[in-house]
């Protein structure tokens, strides 16, 4: 059948008439810069009214068939501001000379699965990061390049370990037990964000995978191959993705071939980084103090004879163990061109950093390729692809039940021991502390191994048919395909001699000695059949596009693990300890949809209204032939030159339903595997049951916006509101345990999430050619999610989860009718001193977030600075909870508030804390101010690099740069940006966290 | 260098009618294209991770997979209740190094006075869930036995075995419950929610079903069960042979509602399920292996299976609590200490210490179990002969009762007769030879003798009940007592 499409559409091709070659002439010109004169690779040329365009070369020059008569020609470049030029009858040259789009006014966004319009229009709220604010200063990840730099979504990192691991959250959580992470797109093909267990917990006696600290799978995507991201935050925007939607998406766009000679790009950057801020231990100054802090006789001898020779040197503990200043060094080459009718792009990039800590780091080698390819005059193709390794060393962090992660360790141990030294035979000394059940976290780090290994490959094509063209009607056909394939290979290693590990320790046990094995594989594919019709009547007075399409998306994953304890000595195979367990998990989930959508822009391109629906059937879904319906529509208005000053001012609304589609297999009643017994293995009741009724959350959105440009351009704003409905929300049942069945999760709770996002963008001073360009943008952005119901018989739940907190003691997240979805509960002492656990003591979604950003440009030198600002959100402090129950807190010696409740500062608030029965005692306020990236550039100037003939460049530039070179921030800790479980809801636990780093670069960037 | 682009397409002549026809074509022949492939996919996907229950339930072989899981989870669900009890019961520490929780919930509680409990939020009101769904695996099996097309006899095999371990289940929930109560009905659908019942009524539920079990065993004849059973059960893998197994549970459950509301009427029953359990005769046991002769759990390093908790290299948390050895009986020779206590307990070589609450440092740990792979028992012999000593005691058959309780004290302790029992004495008996087997906590407290377990801290108690968890309370509609 698809075969007769394309003989139908062949036929039709050939049955169209040839051009009119009567009246018609061809239009010549260059475009350039205002600022400068250089030429414009790349930028379009369309005649106004008609369906013809071309685009310029190299030299910025382009040939434009135009028909007799006088025509209007629009000239458009990425980063510029568009100009229309009237080219009467007699003339044949058009020259145009753009001036910068500071103030982001051009561009396009999309609108559908084959559709865009262009931003100025567009009736929802656009956020669009260019990829050079991308890849200017280097990152451990996406997230991290992207913090700063997106009002309307929270963007932290997990904690300090080499390698990533962060989260994007985006208009605050909008599922409770489904999908929280946006659903990511790399030029159409549906990528994954998958976060793998490593089995680390099983090492070190972790909660669960949450706490082992790794990375989510956008760490492999390289920065530098961006051309441009894209976040589609509100339903009406992001529901072109039906049941994956409730998270927004991030739509990522890859640096494509331009027609021209070969152009090729070197940059070669070296960086270091560094601990951001020690958090610190206490000073001893008297045996009596050291020995109070515990009640081990071990321990208390070992502090003694510490003490022997006068009070023992400070053991700066942090200093020693992630003091290390650590290289990174990053080389990538691009290679560009291309001619008429093929044009490339590949790229390779080499990045080593190197951790904080002994024995850390990452390295991402990647490759991609674009290649556009025209076929004849109506078929182009695209074809495009990428091939990375990402490698990490993580070491160990987080919650641990061996005081195996460092900072846990160092909390319960004076810093009297030199842990740090080696003795003679190169062997570190045991921990003394907590009578020798600790660990010596540079033993560990030495000699415990955590190897992350990603090999994947990201495929992308794209064919699109130009079905028919005139000057009234236009008509597209593209078939768009893609597949992300990744293997996630796992290497843990715990020699059986390491302190935590050994015969009888808690986690060593009758197996001392760890050592896993294991493997995590995706495949993501995607397809799509689309076509798009645009009418535009001969006067104008509206352009209309229909699309409609159908899309098939799969997802598969594999995930298996050899975890073998007890082994032998000098053996590192898990296969060969005394005592396997074998793990594996699959996955499979098909979706199927349908879409419709009809755009109309009218009005002089003034009014835009547009709407859609796409109807979706999914596996995961407890009926898998129901059609689930997600509609979508955006409407706005610009007011051009009405107000005094204000050049335009766009109002824009937009209503929209997306989805969050059940987790694989909850649709299943289940049996649980329980193990063997005498070599039998037993089943029994799932704890949690399946619910064969499951569907989609369904969030139902709307959006209200103005945006305005003002004196001149030199002022933006851009105002957003926004109202989300969230039903068939999924959540946790707990039923009565004594049934038998512990869980159910059912669709039956609603929430509403209500923000504001505003976003400022000045050009306070702008001048000609090599004088001073600053252009300064504020964002502000506030947001809160409130639980509305639950349907009857579902009471207020947690999900045990580690990065949900840790039982009422420390505070928790407990989802409750009324209440913030990110409120943290815990326990509170009454008036009449009676302890009432689970009440709501404070939250910990921040009360507004803001980021400023500052560009300056002056001759050939420019500074960019992001400055990120959290204002509140509170923070379970269990790091310093920690401390100071193991008496070892940096200002546990400062005078106490309050004698009468411990006699020192640390002392006070660890009574304070009364044993967990007043959880508010740990709970600090999470405000932070950070520099997160200052970069100072210097373009050579083409006499100097003219000079350079040895290396025959074209250009040079030198840049000094920095990220996260600064936090400001009153809260007693290393950083409240941290979640010692990962991803999750909200993020507030601080629990022993791998050190957050500062980083330093420089790099070279040279063009041939 | 190249040329400037043109990407001009073709236009000129309009030809709209043609155009219009040609675009309706093929618009739908796109849609064609579409609602095709939508119907060659079948969205029905497997659950790759885990049996389903419309899978199993048709199956034979999900009998064996349904009773080797009661087994299982039998096992899985032991260490917790013994580290528990024996915590309130002041037998054990267990000194989890990264947790205080273990010290504080169990052994501080919360609250002042006589509001002082252990708090249903914390650590200590574990053991319930797990209980109820062994129970709702037993009457999986039962169902799905009775659904399949087994003989009558192999179908009462296995619903004796079924119901005698969900009994099993009932007793340990109640034992811990005690005066709260506890539901004894499993629903179907789980959203029923089964009402509370005193705690005299559920011991009556546990009796009836362990009779009813026996019922079934007996009717059972001289056909098998459909499964087999661990080597755990050897000697009791028969339903006629399992019923001295479900004799003896009977009998323990008899003999604790007979010191409760029952009173002799439950001793004389009990002395009637002992003589049809596995008990040794009178006097006639000789050594510890004869003592020993009961049901274990059974562990084992095989990938999958688990191993023993409560031995020490497995779990070096679980700790002794002195007062067994400065409350020990000497042997004979006036200087060495109960054989029993020598055996079942070892001096640490430093003492350890509790994870927060500092003060109260443990010096002795557990040897009853040599290596991680050691049965633990359900049930045995050397319990049944004090089961048979107290129903005796109770009902004034004093020299029976000296009977058992020296046979006990001579082969299992080393020590030399006692002329005159007394319940303190048999509680010691108790106490020595069921060390860690998750007595002593319940036998204080339905002799009433709560106060003379040793407090460690002036500022510790000793728990009466262990309370309705939160999980449940939160659930329930109408919260009962307890919540």
């Amino acid at each position: 059948m698809r075969r007769n499409t394309f003989i139908l559409a062949a036929c039709l091709a050939a049955a169209l008439p040839s051009v009119a070659q009567a009246q018609s002439r061809d239009v010549t010109g260059r475009i350039t810069t205002a600022e400068g004169g250089q030429p414009l690779q790349d930028a379009t040329v369309t005649v106004i009214g008609q369906q013809v365009g071309a685009r310029t070369n190299d030299r910025g020059e382009f040939r434009v068939r135009v028909s007799g008569g006088d025509v209007t020609l629009l000239a458009r470049a990425l980063g510029y501001k568009r100009q229309e030029r009237r080219v009467p009858a007699a003339a044949t040259t058009a020259n145009f000379s753009l001036e910068r789009d500071a103030l982001q006014l051009e561009g396009v966004t999309i609108t559908g699965a084959a559709t865009t319009v262009d931003r100025r229009n567009a009736g929802v709220a656009v956020v669009s990061v260019s990829g050079e604010d991308i890849s200017r200063v280097p990152a451990p990840s996406l997230e991290s390049a992207l913090q700063g730099k997106v009002v309307g979504a929270q963007i932290s990192m997990n904690n300090g370990a080499p390698g990533g691991g962060g989260q994007i959250q985006i208009r605050n959580a909008s599922s409770l037990l489904g999908r929280i992470d946006p659903l990511y797109v790399v030029d159409g093909v549906i990528i994954s964000n998958a976060v793998r267990s490593n089995g680390l917990s099983v090492i070190t006696g972790s909660l669960n995978a949450g706490e082992e600290n790794g990375t989510n799978r956008l760490a492999d995507i390289n920065p530098n191959d961006i051309e441009n991201i894209e976040i589609l935050k509100g339903a009406a925007a992001s529901a072109i993705y039906g049941s994956q939607a409730t998270n927004g998406v991030v739509v990522i766009t890859t640096k494509r071939g331009r027609s021209g000679a070969t152009s090729i790009g070197l940059t070669q950057r070296l960086g270091t980084s560094q601990l951001i801020r020690k958090l610190g231990s206490r000073r001893f100054t008297s045996l009596a103090q050291a020995l109070a802090t515990t009640g081990s006789p071990s321990t208390q001898a070992a502090i003694t004879a510490a003490f022997a020779n006068g009070t023992p040197a400070y053991q700066d503990y942090q200093d020693q163990l992630f003091g290390e200043v650590a290289p990174t060094l990053e080389t990538i080459v691009s290679v560009n061109g291309g001619s008429d009718n093929t044009k490339y792009y590949v790229s390779a990039d080499d990045k080593q950093e190197k951790g904080i800590a002994r024995n850390t780091g990452a390295r991402r080698q990647s490759m991609r390729f674009n290649l556009d390819q025209t076929l004849g005059t109506k078929l182009t193709a695209q074809l495009g692809g990428t091939i990375v390794r990402s490698f990490s060393q993580r070491g160990v962090s987080n919650n641990d039940n061996a005081l195996s992660s460092p900072l846990y360790a160092f909390a319960y141990t004076p810093a009297i021991f030199p842990l740090a030294q080696k003795d003679a035979n190169g062997k570190f000394m045991d921990n003394p502390a907590v009578g020798g059940g600790a660990s010596n976290p540079f033993d560990t780090f030495e000699r415990l191994v955590n190897n992350e290994d990603v090999y994947r490959q990201i495929v992308n094509a794209r064919i699109n048919y130009s079905l028919f063209s005139n000057a009234q009607n236009d008509i597209q056909l593209s078939v768009l395909g893609g597949a992300d394939r990744f293997s996630n290979e796992g290497y843990n290693y715990g020699p059986p001699d390491l302190q935590f590990l050994r015969f009888g320790t808690a986690q060593g046990g009758s197996y001392p000695g760890v050592a896993i094995q294991g493997n995590g594989t995706g495949l993501l594919t995607n397809s799509s059949l689309n076509a798009v019709w645009t009418f535009t009547p001969a006067n104008r007075w509206l352009s209309a596009t229909t699309s409609g399409g159908w899309q098939n998306e799969d997802s598969q994953g594999n995930d298996y693990s050899i975890i073998g304890r007890g082994t032998v000595p000098s053996l590192t195979n898990a296969a060969g300890a005394a005592n396997t367990n074998v793990l594996q998990l699959r996955s499979f989930i098909r979706s199927r949809a349908f879409y419709a959508q009809e755009q109309i822009l009218a009005l002089d391109d003034k009014f835009l209204i547009a709407g859609a629906i796409r109807g979706e059937r999914s596996s995961v879904n407890g009926d898998v032939d129901k059609l689930y319906y997600f509609p979508r529509g955006q409407v706005s208005y610009r007011l051009v030159d009405l107000i005094p000053y204000v050049s335009e001012l766009k109002l824009r609304a937009s209503l929209g339903e997306a989805g969050n589609r059940p987790n694989y297999g909850a649709r299943f009643i289940t049996l649980t595997n329980a193990g063997l017994i005498g070599g039998q293995t037993g089943l029994v009741q799932a704890d949690t049951s399946g619910n064969a009724n499951i569907l989609p959350e369904r969030m139902h959105e709307a959006e209200y916006g103005l945006d305005a440009a003002m004196l001149h351009d030199r002022v933006r704003f851009e105002g957003t509101y926004y109202d989300r409905r969230i039903k068939d929300l999924l959540v946790r049942a707990q039923l009565a345990q004594s049934t038998g069945v512990n869980l159910q999760n059912v669709n039956g709770g609603t929430m509403q999430s209500k923000g504001v996002e505003l976003a400022l963008t000045l050009l306070p001073v702008q001048s000609s050619t090599n004088g001073l360009n600053w252009t300064s943008r504020t964002t502000w952005y506030q947001s809160s999610t409130k639980i509305l119901s639950f349907i009857e018989g579902v009471r207020p739940f947690t999900t045990g989860t580690a990065a949900g907190g840790f039982g009422n003691a420390y505070g928790r997240l407990r989802y409750a009718p009324g209440n913030s979805v990110s409120t943290i509960w815990g326990n509170q002492i009454q008036a009449d001193g009676k302890v009432r656990p689970d009440t709501p003591l404070g939250d910990a979604n921040p009360k507004y977030l803001m980021s400023f950003g500052n560009d300056f440009t002056y001759g050939n030198f420019a500074i960019n600075t992001v400055i990120d600002y959290r204002r509140g959100g509170l923070v379970s402090n269990m790091t310093k909870n920690l401390f100071d129950e193991g008496q070892n807190s940096w200002d546990y010696d400062q005078p106490s508030p309050d004698p009468t409740v411990g006699a020192t500062l640390g002392e006070y608030r660890y009574n304070l804390w009364a044993n967990g029965t007043n959880t508010a005692a740990y709970l600090d306020d999470g405000s932070y101010t950070k520099v997160r990236e200052v970069t100072l550039a210097y373009t050579v100037p083409q006499r100097l690099v003219s000079k350079l003939a040895t290396i025959n460049a074209k250009s040079a530039r030198i840049s000094l740069s920095g990220r996260n070179l600064f936090i400001i921030s009153g809260y007693n800790g290393f950083d409240p940006e941290v979640s010692n479980g990962g991803n999750f809801v909200a993020r507030f636990v601080d629990l022993a966290p791998f050190p957050p780093s500062r980083s330093f670069f420089l790099s070279v960037d040279l063009g041939f | 260098m190249t040329n400037p682009i043109d990407f001009t397409p073709r236009t000129g002549r309009s030809s709209r009618g043609l155009m219009r026809f040609h675009v309706k074509r093929s618009l739908f022949a796109v849609a064609a294209v579409a609602s095709l492939a939508a119907c060659q996919n079948d969205l029905t996907l497997p659950n790759y991770n885990s049996p389903t229950v419309e899978g199993l339930s048709g199956d034979p072989a999900g009998l064996q997979l349904a009773a080797t899981g009661i087994l299982v989870s039998e096992r899985d669900n032991y260490v917790g209740y013994i580290r528990d009890v024996s915590l309130f019961g002041r037998e054990g520490y267990y000194y989890f190094q990264t947790d205080a929780r273990f010290v504080s919930d169990y052994l501080i509680g919360a609250g002042t006075g006589t509001n002082r409990a252990i708090s249903s939020t914390g650590f200590a009101s574990g053991n319930w869930f797990d209980y109820f769904r062994n129970e709702r695996n037993a009457l999986f099996l039962a169902n799905a036995a009775d659904a399949s097309t087994l003989s009558a006899q192999q179908k009462a095999a296995a619903r004796g075995f079924a119901n005698t371990f969900r009994a099993l289940d009932m007793y340990y929930v109640i034992t811990e419950r005690d005066t709260i109560g506890s539901p004894v009905d499993i629903p179907l659908d789980p959203r029923n929610q089964p009402p509370f019942v005193s705690r005299d009524s559920v011991y009556r539920t546990i009796s009836s079903l362990l009779e009813s079990a026996k019922t079934d065993l007996t009717a059972a004849g001289s056909e098998g069960f459909p499964f087999t059973l661990h080597e755990g059960f050897a000697g009791f893998d028969t339903p006629a042979t399992f019923l001295m197994f479900n004799r003896a549970i009977a009998a323990r459950v008899l003999n604790v509602r007979g010191s409760l509301e029952c009173g002799n009427a439950c001793y004389t029953q009990a002395l009637t399920a002992v003589g049809a359990s596995f008990a040794t005769a009178p006097g006639a046991a000789g050594s510890l292996a004869e003592l020993n002769l009961g049901v274990y759990n059974v562990y084992s390093t095989a990938p999958g299976d688990a191993l023993n908790g409560l031995n020490f290299t497995q779990d070096a948390n679980q700790l002794a609590h002195a007062s067994i050895v400065t409350d020990a009986q000497m042997q004979l020779d006036g200087i060495t200490l109960d054989a029993r206590v020598i055996r079942k307990v070892a001096a640490l070589p430093t003492p350890v210490n509790s994870p927060a609450d500092k003060g109260i440092p443990a010096t002795y740990r557990f040897t009853i179990y040599p290596s991680n792979t050691s049965p633990t028992p359900i049930i045995r012999n050397e319990e049944l002969l004090l089961i048979r000593a107290e129903a005796n005691l109770k009902l004034g058959s004093i020299p029976a009762a000296l009977v058992d309780i020296n046979n006990v004290r001579a082969v299992s302790g080393g020590l030399g007769p006692i002329a005159t029992p007394t319940i303190d004495a048999l509680i010691y008996e108790r106490r020595a030879s069921l060390l860690l087997e998750g007595f002593r906590w319940i036998d204080a407290r339905r002799f009433g003798k709560l106060a003379t377990l040793p407090l460690d801290l002036p500022t510790h108690f000793v728990a009466k009940v262990v309370p309705i968890p939160k999980a449940e309370c939160d659930a329930r509609v109408t919260p009962p007592n307890g919540c």
